[in-house]
């Protein structure tokens, strides 16, 4: 028999401890290959509302679809992608603020995953003084700062260490982030109505690992 | 390396030789799922079917797999451990969407794709006027290869539906203004040539009226991404998803 979401949904989850158990037991199912067997029929009762449990800031990288990693279906995450999910733009602030304003999710994780190309890039920008064409510099800009810090921190890394710390610190500085530039994101926190957390993805084995 | 790769690597020296730098190691990525593995299923679809060589058939395999969606016969494929093997060193992607990130819409749900297919840009409103949106397009298409992007709206979205609001006189709190902000003027050409719309009508025409502005934003953001579609390396769509049928339409 197909279990199905419907079957282990027992309704959203009302706090972000419960929103984040349900993405990791989902990240759980994807990585041992058992999926759930989501209801697209959802669709008709969806095009009301939308009432998403969690909102993911992460990665515009083709191989870290959220709804695939956390096997979730339809309406339950509002997801932010942008390259690098950095959260220093006004735009990722403000579509993050949109979930939490007006669809009443709970959680905010912001999902950095190993061998992201805009970490790369700024690792090239600060140990080869690497540009990049078009506006891909923009994209790069605010992570330039977090490779700096991990380079100065700890001094004779390797170009693949490096990148491999930066992709865990620069989730930090997006967590970080949230919370000082957006008051309305701070004060949820404060009054315990929502969680943030940070985490990341390992390509390979599929397996999100909180930060 | 792909000749595509080298390609769009060639086209940015005559602009300095620092801007190859960032491409070098990338290019080492995508070899490595390049066309010379044969039994790589990277380029290959679900159905066996080659991957996409152009932006025609991209837009193809993309509005294909919406057809499955949209009648139940989704195969979701391409979630196993067997395709994270084959990603784990790099990606090639064959399409960019920049959608809105409305739960209703996930893109690889709604063209049945799975981990690797398409690049993902995300923000409430999909508009296409920050630098930092067209630099995660631009992203995918210099350095991924990726032959099609689409601008995906949505029906009933709740970031329109803030701007034909805000044009009304109401205001967001805290960042929300700004993603509204680009859509305010779209909404307002749209009620200049329909003045006898109501708020609620004035939704559907400003979503799709809103993807057209940001098509047109991609290409005339900074040369780059116009300067692959007058070559024909690269196709640029607007589309609308129905949140009930669950279709996508071409704009």
């Amino acid at each position: 028999m197909t279990e199905t979401s419907d079957a282990t949904r027992g309704g959203p989850p009302r706090t972000g401890d419960e929103a984040l158990a349900r993405l990791l037991a989902g990240n759980a199912r994807f990585v041992a290959g058992r999926k759930l067997d989501h209801d697209t029929l959802r669709r008709a009762e969806l095009a009301a509302g939308q009432e998403p449990f969690a909102v993911i800031l992460g990665c515009a990288d083709s191989r870290v679809p959220p709804e695939a990693i956390f096997d979730q279906g339809l309406g339950e995450l509002f997801v932010v992608r942008v390259a690098g999910n950095t959260a220093v733009e006004p735009l990722v602030l403000g579509s993050v603020e949109f979930a939490l304003a007006n669809l009443g999710s709970r959680l905010v994780v912001v999902l950095g995953h190993q061998g992201c190309g805009a970490i790369e890039g700024a690792v090239a920008a600060v140990t080869e003084d690497a540009t990049a064409p078009g506006s891909i510099g923009d994209v790069i800009a605010p992570i330039v700062p977090v490779v700096q810090g991990v380079a100065e921190a700890e001094s004779g890394l390797s170009p693949a260490e490096l990148r491999e710390r930066s992709v865990r610190a620069n989730v930090r500085a997006a967590v970080a982030d949230l919370s000082a530039r957006s008051p309305v994101l701070a004060e949820r926190i404060g009054a315990g109505d929502v969680k943030l957390v940070g985490a990341e993805y390992r390509l390979a084995t599929g397996e999100v690992v909180l930060v | 390396m792909t000749s595509r790769m080298t390609r769009r690597g060639m086209l940015h020296t005559s602009a300095g030789l620092a801007v190859a730098a960032p491409v070098a190691p990338l290019a080492g990525f995508v070899a490595g799922c390049g066309e010379d593995e044969p039994a790589s299923s990277s380029t290959t679809t679900a159905s066996g079917a080659p991957a996409p060589r152009d932006g025609d058939e991209a837009l193809e395999r993309l509005l294909a797999g919406n057809r499955r969606f949209r009648d139940e016969m989704a195969l979701s494929p391409e979630r196993d451990t067997v395709r994270r093997l084959e990603l784990a060193e790099g990606q090639e992607p064959f399409a960019v969407i920049l959608g809105c990130a409305d739960s209703r819409v996930p893109p690889e749900v709604i063209f049945d794709e799975g981990l690797g297919s398409l690049f993902v840009v995300r923000i409430a409103g999909n508009t296409a006027v920050d630098p930092f949106v067209v630099g995660s397009v631009e992203y995918a298409v210099e350095h991924l290869g990726s032959v099609l992007v689409m601008v995906l709206g949505h029906e009933g979205c709740g970031a329109v539906k803030g701007a034909i609001a805000e044009a009304d006189g109401a205001s967001e709190p805290g960042s929300i203004g700004d993603v509204i902000a680009p859509i305010v003027p779209v909404v307002e050409g749209v009620s200049e040539d329909t003045p006898e719309l109501s708020a609620e009508e004035l939704v559907e025409p400003s979503v799709q009226a809103n993807v057209t502005a940001a098509v047109e934003d991609l290409s005339t953001a900074d040369g780059l991404i116009a300067e692959l579609v007058d070559s024909g390396e690269l196709k640029l769509v607007g589309a609308e998803y129905m949140l009930e049928s669950g279709e996508v339409a071409l704009l």
